[in-house]
Parts: C-alpha cells; sequence; structure tokens
C-alpha cells in the first residue's frame, strides 16, 4: 500500500506538473500541413440526393425491421459468430514490440528532430497514421488497438520485472461508482488539444504530451490494475472500442471485468468476478476473435452507464464539432466573439473555441436527453426515461463513423503519405534511408468526384445503420410492438437531423479563421 | 401523337408505347421519387467542358485581403493568378509546391496549370515580419 501511495502521489505530481509545463509555456513555431483539409465541398445535387436517399432509407429500413419475424434475436454474442480462432500469442507479441519500437521512435523524433511538423515523423504518426487511422480500422475491422497497444505491454514488462526482486503490486479494486468518469475527463482534455491547443502540432510538445500520458497510464494501471484502467480510464482503449462495437471482428480479451463496469456502471458478470479473484496470479490474457455482421455488436449492446452515457456524447459531438469548426458559419460567429473579446488579445481564439467544444458537447448531450425524455413519453410507460437514454445512444455510432469517414477520407489518403517521406528521414536531419526522402504526396490519389461521392455515401449508408440498431433495440426491449414503433418516432427524427447536419458540413467550403 | 392520356399528362415519352412502361417500371410515389432525384442530379451535375485560361487579379492590403476570394477553376484549366501587395511577401500554395516571393514596387504573376483537384488556401508569409500566416485567397479546382 505504502508503494502504490507513493508512485501514486509521484506520478501525479510528475504529470500535472509536466502538462502545465507544457502547455503554460508560450508557443514558438507553428508551422502547417498537418491538419489541413483540401476537400470541395460536396455539390448541391449530391447533398439533396443524400438528404433525400437518407429520408427514404429511414423508412424503408423502419418497415423492413419491423416486418421481419425473428426481429427479437440478439446478435452480437459468441453464439452469432460466424467463425472463431484465437488469435496467436506470439504474433500479437511481436505486433506489440513493433508498436513499442515506433512509439518510442516518435517520442525521441519529436524531443530531438527538426520542430516544422511537417519535417518530424511525430505529428504525422499520432494525428493521422495513429488517431485518424486507428479510427477507421477500429469502426471497419475492429478493436485492434487492444491487441496492439504498447503501453500495457511495457506495462506487463514493468510486473515482471519487479517480480524478479520479490517486489509484486497489489491494484485496489477499481470503484464501481468512478465509472467510466476518468476516461470522460481525459478523453475531454484529448479533444481539447485535438481541437483548439494550437501547438498540438509542434513535435515537442507531442513528445512531452505523450510521455505525461505514458506516465499517468502507468501509475493508474498500479493503483488499480491493468485491465480496468484500460476498460474505464484510458480514454483511447474506450473510444477505439466504441468504435469497433460496429466492426464486424469483435476481440475478446479473456477478463471481461473491467469492461463491464465501465459499460454497464457495475460488476454484474460472474466471469468478471471469477478473473478478478485470478487477476492476481496467472491468467493468461489471451484475446479471442469473433465473426459478426457490421453493426451487430451495438444491437448487442445492453443499456450502458451514465458515464459511458456522457462519454459517447463527447465523441460524437467531437468529430461533429471537428468539421464544424472549419464552416463559414462557425468562422462568423467566431470573428464576432473576436471582436467582443478585445480585452484579451492573446487567447481570445483559444477561449473561444474552447467554449464553442464545450457549448457543442453540452448542446448534442441536452438534444440526446430531451429526446430519450419524448422517446420515454412516446412509448406510453414501456420505456423509462433513464432506459431510453442508457439503451438508444449507441445507435447514434454509426452516423459518427460515416461522418468520420466523409471528413477525413481524403486527409487520411494525401497527409497519410507524409510517412513514405518521414521514413526515410524521420527526425529532420536530412537523412535518406530509404531513398523516399525528397517523396512529394500525390495530391489527386482519387478524383474530387469520387471523394464526393465517397463522403455522401459513407454518411448515408451510416445513417441506415443507425436506424435499422436503433429499431431492433426498440423491439428487443418493448415487448409491445406497437410502443416500440412508438419510441422510433423521436428517434428517428434525431437521427434523420444528425445526418442533415453532417450532410451539411461536408457541402460547406472548408474556411479557416483569419483573426478579425 | 399521345397514345396514353396518362402518361402524356406525366410528360414521358409519349411515343413509347404505354405498355412498355406499364410493365417494366411500376409507377409509384417510390418511384417517382427517385426518377425525379435522379433528374435532378443529372441536371445539376457538371458535364465535361473546355480547359480554359483564367486571370485572376488579388490585391492584398496590409498583408491580408477583406474576405478571401475564391478562385474557381476547373481541373485542366490554365491559371493566372496577378498579384499586388502593399508588403513584402511570400505567398504558398502547398499542394501546388508553389512558393512565390512578391514586393509592393511590382506586381508579381503567377502561372499555374489546375492539375490537383481540392479547395487549397494560398497563404501569405510575412518576408519580414514574425511566422504565422493568413489565408489570401482560396484556389478551387473542381473535377472535370
Amino acid at each position: 500500500v505504502k508503494l502504490n501511495c507513493l508512485a501514486h502521489m509521484a506520478g501525479t505530481v510528475l504529470t500535472g506538473s509536466i502538462l502545465l509545463a507544457v502547455l503554460l509555456t508560450p508557443t514558438g513555431v507553428f508551422g502547417h500541413g498537418i491538419g489541413e483539409r483540401y476537400d470541395l465541398p460536396v455539390p448541391l445535387s449530391l447533398w439533396l440526393t443524400g438528404g433525400g436517399a437518407a429520408i427514404a432509407a429511414s423508412f424503408v429500413v423502419a418497415s423492413v425491421v419491423l416486418k421481419s419475424k425473428e426481429a427479437r434475436t440478439t446478435t452480437g454474442d459468441a453464439s452469432a459468430a460466424l467463425r472463431m480462432m484465437v488469435v496467436n500469442p506470439s504474433l500479437s507479441r511481436a505486433l506489440q514490440v513493433a508498436t513499442f519500437l515506433l512509439t518510442l521512435l516518435v517520442v525521441i523524433a519529436g524531443l530531438i528532430g527538426d520542430q516544422t511538423p511537417t519535417h518530424n515523423i511525430a505529428p504525422v504518426m499520432v494525428w493521422v497514421i495513429w488517431w485518424v487511422g486507428m479510427a477507421y480500422l477500429s469502426a471497419l475491422v475492429g478493436d485492434i488497438w487492444s491487441i496492439i497497444n504498447p503501453w500495457p505491454f511495457v506495462f506487463t514488462g514493468f510486473e515482471n520485472f519487479a517480480k524478479q526482486f520479490h517486489l509484486r503490486l497489489h491494484p485496489r479494486r477499481y470503484p464501481d461508482r468512478l465509472g467510466a468518469w476518468p476516461a470522460v475527463i481525459l478523453f475531454g482534455a484529448f479533444s481539447w488539444i485535438e481541437l483548439v491547443y494550437d501547438s498540438r502540432a509542434e513535435p515537442s510538445r507531442l513528445a512531452t504530451l505523450m510521455v505525461g500520458y505514458s506516465i499517468m497510464t502507468w501509475v493508474g494501471m498500479m493503483l488499480f490494475g491493468r485491465e480496468p484502467w484500460l476498460a474505464c480510464a484510458d480514454p483511447f482503449a474506450v473510444a477505439f472500442r466504441t468504435f469497433a462495437q460496429f466492426a464486424p471482428i469483435e476481440v475478446r480479451h479473456e477478463c471481461e471485468l473491467a469492461r463491464s463496469i465501465a459499460w454497464r456502471g457495475g460488476m454484474t458478470d460472474q466471469r468478471g468476478v471469477q478473473c478478478a479473484a485470478m487477476a492476481d496470479s496467472k491468467v493468461a490474457y489471451g484475446s479471442v476473435i469473433l465473426f459478426r455482421p457490421y453493426g451487430s455488436g451495438l444491437i448487442g449492446s445492453k443499456a450502458i452507464s451514465p458515464s459511458m452515457l456522457v462519454f459517447i456524447s463527447l465523441l460524437l459531438s467531437t468529430v461533429t464539432f471537428d468539421g464544424f469548426l472549419a464552416t463559414p458559419v462557425w468562422n462568423a460567429l467566431e470573428g464576432y466573439l473576436f471582436r467582443m473579446l478585445s480585452e484579451f488579445p492573446e487567447s481570445r481564439v483559444t477561449i473561444i473555441t474552447t467554449a464553442g467544444l464545450i457549448a457543442f458537447w453540452m448542446g448534442f448531450l441536452g438534444l440526446y436527453l430531451a429526446f430519450a425524455e419524448w422517446m420515454s413519453r412516446a412509448a406510453q410507460g414501456a420505456l423509462s426515461f433513464s432506459a431510453a437514454a442508457r439503451l438508444f445512444v449507441i445507435a447514434l455510432v454509426p452516423i459518427a463513423i460515416g461522418y468520420n469517414i466523409a471528413h477525413y477520407f481524403t486527409y487520411l489518403l494525401t497527409e497519410g503519405q507524409l510517412v513514405l517521406k518521414l521514413a526515410s528521414d524521420p527526425f529532420g536531419f536530412g537523412w535518406n534511408l530509404f531513398g523516399t526522402a525528397r517523396y512529394h504526396p500525390n495530391y489527386e490519389l482519387v478524383g474530387g468526384r469520387f471523394t464526393w461521392y465517397v463522403a455522401v455515401f459513407a454518411i448515408v449508408i451510416g445513417h441506415v445503420f443507425a436506424v435499422y440498431i436503433a429499431h431492433k433495440i426498440a423491439l428487443r426491449e418493448i415487448a409491445d410492438r406497437d410502443k416500440a414503433l412508438r419510441s422510433q418516432v423521436p428517434m428517428l427524427l434525431l437521427m434523420i437531423g444528425y445526418t442533415m447536419l453532417s450532410l451539411w458540413i461536408i457541402a460547406q467550403p472548408v474556411t479557416q479563421f483569419n483573426g478579425g | 401523337m399521345f397514345r396514353d392520356n396518362s402518361l402524356a399528362e406525366f410528360g414521358w415519352q409519349a411515343t413509347t408505347p404505354s405498355r412498355f412502361w406499364k410493365c417494366t417500371l411500376k409507377e409509384s410515389a417510390w418511384t417517382r421519387a427517385l426518377i425525379r432525384l435522379l433528374a435532378v442530379f443529372l441536371l445539376l451535375t457538371p458535364t465535361h467542358t473546355w480547359a480554359e485560361t483564367l486571370t485572376f487579379e488579388v490585391t492584398i492590403r496590409d498583408g491580408s485581403t477583406v474576405s478571401p476570394p475564391v478562385l474557381r477553376a476547373r481541373k485542366g484549366d490554365s491559371i493566372v493568378i496577378v498579384w499586388s501587395t502593399d508588403v513584402p511577401l511570400v505567398i504558398h500554395i502547398h499542394p501546388y509546391q508553389i512558393e512565390q516571393e512578391m514586393t509592393p514596387d511590382k506586381p508579381a504573376r503567377m502561372d499555374l496549370l489546375a492539375s490537383i483537384s481540392g479547395r487549397f488556401p494560398v497563404e501569405a508569409h510575412f518576408a519580414s515580419r514574425a511566422p504565422g500566416h493568413k489565408v489570401v485567397a482560396y484556389l478551387e479546382v473542381l473535377p472535370p
């Protein structure tokens, strides 16, 4: 206990002071390249087609689901899995070693390399390959991050090392009432860095933030155990797992204990309790991979905990806010507030964007809860407000995934190519290891028209999935078919509104704020 | 001329025997809506046009433009941008790998071929003052 206490204090103080030092030091050069999107606004005709298709599809899907006989079966359980195979432990070990070395390279490059964002491998690896790429992989393939995440891998190394000296860590039980709140706070901080913090692309800042994140993660794992920390407090593990609920591959770890705490707000899983008893000793964390149809993980999801509801609202609203920040409407609003806040000449853009981020999130959550109340009333007593709020937020995830694909499609394809160049010269020292240092990204890998079709298609398909999933959940949870259908009227309106917002954003010209 | 009144009303090819339409296309609200959407889509989608040479003039005052103009072209067009500025500047268009210095005394001419479609911020960096950039125009190259 003493060791834990000391580690906790040291960790908190160290992380806190590093983060403060990082954030408060005045910024030096701010380059660009990372973070610019060159997408053309989607033309009016496509916008109308997409919107019309989404609305038409809503009613078609709704009627198809209601007519289907086996509407009440759930999928996503192991029983519904098409095939099962066990992940090879040595393969996942090799992957973890590779991602660990890559992370180390990124941190070192950030600390000692050239500080121009496009001449250093750190910004492109963090913001394009990892953050955008991993979100795509999670949604379209599966929770790959839970297999290759290098932080728990290093932590297991620490544990084994400590055992050599007969030092054993005694993690305390993760308090149920904390739920996923730590992940909410940390993901909020991450979103602020991603969307507001203007030195986010500066290599040394990124590297320092990564060191701070590492210390925090390892101290957290030391205190509460590896799996509970990953499930409830680590913002990236929770975010990627949320997206991966949609994916066709389910990665299942042997101990589901922690997951049930974050997801359902309490240790309800009998297997989880057994795992907790063994967690200290010799449980091998083997992963199992199951195949399932797209979206079935979301249909199978039970009512989530309030903290997870808040987390998902934060995740979805930041995805949309990212696009909204580049619209002329936001620019006009920002310009207006910019002139009003003339007493704070240095920090006003930060103040405005921070306020916008929080307001957007609160607006999103408030609107969702209002619609949950409406759903509960529409169901005429068959659905409580709490159940409505905790059941249906999951159904909005595919819309956010569709928008995320539309938003980042060309960005990932073009800015991602910087990796080819930077692999030859990761530190910006003028090396040419693989002969690709002079590579200039091809900005037209796919045509502008193709990008439009992908964007609109992704959003409409996301919407169709969302409507389907929400109806499936309603039919499962509400015994009376008529009431189930009634509860879905408000939900359908909410989903159409959310999809229209996504389509509207991609039809806006990407605009940068120039000040004034 | 019209053999079938209901079709004439609807405005479709009246010379086609009505039976053909009735067999292949079940006329309902859905199909009608779909056909209309398709028509709107086809009408509003720009079709191929010949490559042109477009000339734009952009005036920069104190390192910025009041509201950045949008220079719109179609892929394959030749673009000439004539710049005039009252402060020394470096103008960038990153994906086009264009970087051009300019001074107040002579207008700068920028020639480029619209080879990449997209919406690109044209950025001005001050030659003398502190780092930082301002968007002085947007170059929009529409797909062919």
